[in-house]
């Protein structure tokens, strides 16, 4: 494939479907610099995928399992911000924050699926975003039936959060 | 709050994105990347086969051409034509894992585990085959070959530090294994309904 076709194939779905890498973005990383740095990951893993893409699946569907894929292990192998020092080549920011006032109910929500582990992180922002059981099964790689039970478990604990949450707050 | 609440306030976020991508910062480092770990794993493969090809090539110039050879010697032939086919494999390992993309995040998991137990048993392999082989062989060359003591403390030195680089290399892999299957532990699991 030609640089300059992945290039444009690349500008064209990060373009198209930034709402669902930021999801997931800050659904694993919680600091700016960790933002930018799994942005980065993700990116660059889209960069090497363009090739392995035969459009037998949805670009949605594609998008969402690579970067769940590099955010599971970014997690895992994530150290380098966490000490304080920063790498010179980090500095120059790719994600700048946009200066919008707060929705706290989006903020809460983000806090509380920050609390999940990290595999049911992922079935969240699936299932947050409308995904069905078939498309989350075929994500993931394992059951609809594996799929449906961690679904009610989830749910069921964060409409009890909400619960808890508007009871203390609203 | 009901669960269809939850996804209203989820998707209020898709009309008014959090971040503005700085495409120029993101084109530069994306390509960056990709180009400097293509070449920063080509180079330590090359580096690794061409070593054992290197040292192979001297001990058989020595021992078949000069005929200076000894035992120990040709054994050592064998020990760094070993460490050029574990460069080999490392690379192919390498490719074959770019080569993954079209499968679920489970596919991808299983992959890098086999991938990486395959990595545990071949540093094994060096950690408590390769090194302690290549010490005894050269050791016993160097005393065989009436050099000064101090050449066979300096090597034991060096035997050490490579012992103790190997068996950092070798508890990364097993981390690297054990996190793998604990997430793909994770993943697969089905709990109870309650």
């Amino acid at each position: 494939m030609r640089n300059k076709t992945q290039l444009d194939i690349f500008d064209r779905w990060v373009t198209e479907f930034k709402p669902l890498l930021f999801k997931v973005v800050r659904a694993y990383a919680f600091t700016h610099e960790d933002q930018n740095d799994l942005f980065q990951e993700v990116s660059i893993q889209i960069w090497r995928s363009i090739p392995n893409f035969k459009e037998r699946s949805k670009v949605s569907t594609w998008l969402y399992r690579i970067a769940l894929n590099v955010a599971l292990n970014w997690t895992r192998n994530n150290r380098k911000h966490t000490d304080g020092k920063q790498n010179i080549e980090s500095v120059t920011h790719i994600l700048e924050q946009v200066n919008e006032p707060v929705d706290e109910r989006l903020d809460w929500l983000y806090k509380e699926i920050e609390k999940l582990d990290k595999v049911d992180r992922s079935i969240t922002l699936l299932l947050l975003d409308g995904f069905s059981y078939k498309e989350m099964a075929e994500i993931l790689g394992i059951s609809e039936s594996n799929i449906g039970v961690k679904i009610h478990r989830i749910k069921k604990h964060l409409t009890k959060q909400s619960e808890i949450e508007e009871h203390h707050a609203i | 709050m009901q669960f269809n609440d939850l996804q209203k306030i989820w998707d209020s976020q898709n009309s008014k994105p959090m971040y503005v991508i700085r495409e120029e910062v993101l084109h530069e480092k994306v390509l960056a990347k990709a180009r400097k770990a293509g070449r920063t794993a080509n180079s330590t493969e090359w580096i690794l086969i061409l070593t054992g090809l290197i040292a192979a090539g001297i001990l058989v110039y020595f021992d078949f051409v000069k005929d200076e050879g000894n035992t120990f010697s040709f054994i050592s032939v064998i020990l760094f034509s070993l460490i050029t086919v574990y460069g080999i494999i490392n690379r192919f390992l390498r490719k074959n894992k770019t080569e993954s993309f079209d499968r679920s995040v489970l596919g991808d998991l299983e992959h890098a585990i086999s991938v990486s137990e395959y990595q545990v048993s071949l540093s094994k392999g060096m950690l408590y085959g390769f090194w302690p082989a290549v010490f005894i062989i050269s050791l016993l060359s160097l005393i065989m070959s009436d050099k000064p003591l101090w050449y066979s403390l300096i090597f034991g030195i060096l035997f050490i530090g490579a012992s103790f680089l190997s068996r950092w290399e070798h508890r990364c892999y097993i981390n690297r294994r054990d996190e793998l299957r604990q997430l793909k532990e994770k993943l697969t699991e089905a709990p109870e309904l309650k």
